[in-house]
């Protein structure tokens, strides 16, 4: 079958790209162990004296938890420096006007700090119809808090808030509004990562992503011009006008 | 402008040429700049009496001293401007885009345009002094894409240590989708500022003030489906809004305690209408010689806010959140048609309305942890989401059928209500079997009352009763492997409002290693299979709605731990999804299956080649297959390919100069006719930085 030659031509390009830029890459950035910068971390006490905000805010999340996992020494690191780098330098230099105080970390910064790890994230937003963050137009903060929030690390209170603050169109209230929109939020019908599919639908047939939550339909609905839901529904998101969202 | 073929030899012409001056011309000098610094060095180490040795801690304290006294040096040496230091990056830049395919799809990906712009530029000003009396530690501005980009933005931030803190931030994005197949298109300019202010009233106190407004408008176009026919239509979008707020939040020991209170606005001046005559697309003798509606929202919602955390006695953790919003909300509407119905009458529509809406929204948490010993870990939280709403819309609509001499007119009030109340409960366990791995279980109950009312006729209730149980288990080897997996099943008992899935079955798992310094290997499996009962006797089904999708990812990457910017990616992401749908629901048999695969490879590299000389290389590429639906069995390629190297070259008092080459492609053969949205574009940026 085509899909199994384009698979397995496809995964060999990308493992023989992906091998030869890691080759390069540790030729490329070999430096000999005498030059290396020493690598010091604080602890996230001392980053808590001045970050009181980001600290208190990461107390049970998933990545304070993860602290030993994500820290680059095996015992005795933060999970503040897991994220950003051991903080010696920039502790040593806070209060200081030197440019290099902002930039005594050695952790590259969102998003490539954040898919570091989250590499299934990356490879989400891989797929054909993303939000452009690894094209350097977003960044995973402008919706996410990692330091933790209310709302499951989401930047926002509210998860639709969180989108509606770009997708201003789509916030209402109206009338009639979608229930599913609005109560189990924009991400039951969209997959903001990536998907395959156009919108971020997780089918790529529109009727489909309907048909998960609505199964039956009125009997006429059983004609090819009506395959097409939003053709008629075309307030999907919600209509001051028709509680059908046909207008 | 630079031509097609000549843009895109530049491309990659040029950041090789500087290369090659790079590594051949200059070696000689730097040579002799080497030699030089390694006399100075030699020279320096004598008189230190060589105590620069790395593997000495005492030596290594001493070195980094003298290096954070050789930065003061340096920062005494930065210009000043009336008391304040400042120090920074400038950069100017030219950009020439040469294009060839679909101009459309291009926007779509990067939207980047010809012409000169302000790229990564920030200033930051500093008293020159240390002067406790100063208004602030530190000022920054910052601007990027300034000059047409696709995401514009620039912004200021400034602070002073345990005083205050302030940010604020514009962006104005150009949202552009207008691709093939797809009936809706967007062109659209969307601006957002965001500012946050924060006062340290007392060391435990804090006072925050925010702001944010947007504001978006032009162009959209959309398709609608009138009388058998399809028929575009212009939906010019002009929308704004914004958000004042504050709040207190309060901090001692492990508590923590915030409210805030915020005022939103929001303003929808929209409308659609035809251009002209239209026939519209189908097989239906409907046409349009004329439609016009519009429809304005205006809308008011102050909202509340309220939360704490807490720790009691070492070993339980409470939080919980609230949030209150009452939204008021008024609208107008009118429309005006003239066409030919699907019986080829000549008939015109007038309509108008106008409306109110009021809605309450309550959004409460409330969780609790409790950890009697260290293996053991019980969890409880309580979630409530409603919505209370009622509105009343008052509306005319009259209706002439020219040939007939027919006038209908229509006139009503309609009241309506709407209520929702979820309520949901979830406890769960945790028992660390042994010191790397633990089990899991979660029992979830949640029910959903909806209440929905229109002026005369009989309110209709519905209630969905739905439970769930996760169980998994974890393992976690230190840094070097984690491991979870989880098995959840959710039940819904829905018969009235057609609201589905009536069960629904998913398993997560997820692999996590880190082999070795700087590589990372992540696996992941999810599978989420639902089947939908219709529930209602009158369709005569028995057969239910079965949707099942799997998604595999495999994702590989290295990067040089310690080093910045250095990364390799290698992944592979597979998503699969099959149907089972009568096809007594929608005419089409969607039983049938989808295939989508995407792998990619790429590298994002930043690295000194020589001391003025460094150099970037990223090359991402993405492959994609998919395997079409409804029997037509065949591959559909879809390939991105997004590769960029440039050279900064660091001249004399802080100018470089930047060149960078990017070759973008995007192929699609999922289309019909295929190549109708490809494109291959060649990005050339030529920049001039000041770095002070």
């Amino acid at each position: 079958m085509g899909l199994s030659n384009l698979s397995l031509r496809a995964l060999g390009l990308a493992v023989l790209s992906g091998g030869a830029a890691m080759l390069f890459l540790s030729m490329a950035t070999a430096v000999p162990a005498q030059e290396q910068e020493p690598i010091e971390y604080v602890g996230d006490d001392l980053c808590a004296e001045c970050h009181v905000e980001q600290a208190g805010k990461l107390q049970g999340t998933v990545h304070a938890d993860m602290l030993e996992f994500l820290a680059d020494e095996p015992a005795g690191i933060g999970s503040c420096e897991a994220c950003h780098g051991p903080g010696m330098l920039h502790a040593e230099m806070a209060g200081s006007e030197d440019p290099g105080f902002r930039d005594a970390f050695v952790t590259t910064p969102d998003p490539d700090g954040c898919v570091g790890c989250h590499l299934e994230v990356r490879g989400q937003f891989s797929l054909p119809e993303r939000h452009a963050v690894l094209q350097g137009f977003m960044e995973c903060s402008d919706c996410h808090d990692p330091h933790g929030s209310f709302n499951g690390g989401l930047r926002v209170e509210a998860q639709n808030a969180t989108c509606t603050q770009c997708h201003t169109d789509k916030e209402g209230p109206w009338v009639f509004p979608h229930a599913s929109r609005e109560v189990e939020g924009c991400t039951v019908c969209h997959q903001p990562h990536g998907s395959v599919n156009p919108h971020m639908l997780p089918f790529r047939e529109v009727a489909l992503t309907c048909l998960s939550c609505h199964p039956g339909q009125p009997p006429f609905h059983n004609q090819p011009e009506f395959a097409e839901c939003l053709s008629c529904h075309v307030q999907i998101h919600g209509s001051n006008l028709d509680k059908h969202f046909l207008q | 402008m630079l031509t097609r073929a000549t843009g895109r030899l530049l491309a990659l012409i040029v950041p090789a040429l500087v290369i090659l001056v790079v590594l051949a011309v200059p070696a000689g000098a730097r040579a002799e700049g080497v030699q030089e610094k390694n006399e100075v060095a030699a020279v320096e180490e004598k008189e230190e009496g060589n105590k620069a040795t790395p593997a000495d801690e005492a030596d290594l304290e001493e070195t980094k001293a003298a290096q954070i006294a050789a930065d003061a040096f340096a920062a005494e040496e930065r210009s000043t401007f009336g008391g304040f230091r400042a120090y920074g990056d400038l950069q100017i830049a030219y950009r020439s885009v040469d294009l060839d395919g679909s101009d459309g799809r291009f926007r779509k990906d990067y939207g980047l345009d010809d012409g000169v712009r302000v790229l990564n530029s920030r200033v930051t000003f500093v008293p020159a002094g240390a002067d406790p009396a100063s208004w602030f530690d530190r000022i920054e501005l910052f601007a990027d894409g300034l000059g047409g980009d696709k995401y514009e933005t620039w912004g200021i931030r400034a602070n002073k240590t345990r005083s205050y803190r302030f940010s604020f931030r514009t962006r104005e994005v150009d949202y552009f989708w207008n691709v093939t197949g797809d009936p809706h298109s967007w062109d659209l300019t969307r601006r957002n500022s965001d500012a946050d202010l924060t006062v340290n009233l007392t060391e435990k106190l804090e006072l925050t003030g925010t702001y944010r407004g947007f504001r978006q408008a032009d162009a959209r176009q959309t398709t609608r489906l009138i009388s058998g026919d399809v028929f575009p239509f212009d939906e010019p979008l002009d929308q704004s809004g914004s958000t004042w707020g504050g709040g207190l939040r309060w901090r001692s020991g492990t508590t923590l305690l915030f409210a805030s209170q915020d005022f939103h606005s929001f303003t929808d001046n929209g409308g659609f209408g035809t251009r002209g005559l239209n026939t519209g697309v189908g097989a239906s003798e409907a046409f349009l010689s004329f439609l016009e509606q519009r429809e304005i929202r205006e809308m008011k919602a102050p909202t509340t806010r309220g939360g704490f955390q807490t720790q009691i006695a070492g070993h339980v953790w409470l939080s919980g959140d609230i949030l209150y919003s009452k939204q008021e909300l008024d609208f107008t509407f009118r429309s005006s048609a003239e066409s030919n119905d699907f019986r080829d009458r000549p008939v015109q529509l007038e309509a108008d309305a106008l409306g109110e809406v009021n809605r309450e929204i309550l959004h409460g948490n409330v969780r609790a942890v409790w950890r009697p010993g260290d293996r053991l870990s019980l969890s409880g939280e309580y979630r409530r989401r409603s919505w209370d709403q009622s509105g009343t819309r008052d509306g005319t609509s009259a209706e002439t059928f020219t040939t007939d001499d027919i006038t209908r007119t229509q006139s009503d009030i309609t009241d309506s209500a709407y209520e929702v109340t979820i309520d949901q409960f979830v406890f769960g366990a945790e028992w660390a079997v042994i010191d790397s791995g633990a089990l899991f279980g979660e029992i979830g109950t949640g029910t959903r009352k909806q209440t929905f009312g229109t002026d005369g006729f009989t309110d209709i209730d519905s209630q969905t009763d739905a439970t769930s149980y996760k169980v998994g288990g974890r393992f976690r080897s230190g840094r070097v492997f984690d491991a979870e997996a989880s098995y959840e099943r959710g039940d819904i008992d829905n018969p009235f409002t057609r609201l589905a899935p009536g069960t629904a079955d998913s398993i997560n798992v997820k692999l996590r290693a880190r082999p070795g310094t700087g590589w990372q290997i992540s696996g992941t499996y999810r599978l989420w299979d639902t089947e939908n009962d219709s529930g209602d006797p009158k369709l005569d089904s028995t057969d239910p709605v079965q949707l099942r999708t799997e998604n595999w990812g495999l994702n590989v990457a290295y990067g040089g731990t310690g080093e910045r910017g250095r990364w390799a990616y290698a992944g592979y992401t597979r998503l699969k999804y099959d149907s089972n749908v009568p096809i007594r629901f929608v005419g089409v048999d969607f039983g049938d299956y989808q295939e989508g695969i995407a792998e990619y490879a790429s590298t994002d590299d930043i690295y000194s080649v020589g001391g003025e000389y460094r150099l970037s290389v990223s090359s991402p590429l993405t492959l994609y297959g998919r395997l079409s639906y409804v029997n037509s069995d065949g591959t559909v390629p879809l390939t991105y390919y997004d590769t960029e190297i440039g050279i900064r070259y660091l001249l004399e008092m802080g100018v470089f100069l930047d060149a960078q080459g990017r070759f973008v492609k995007y192929a699609d053969d999922t289309e019909l006719p295929s190549t109708v949205d490809d494109y291959t574009g060649t990005i050339l940026t030529l920049g001039l930085g000041y770095r002070f």
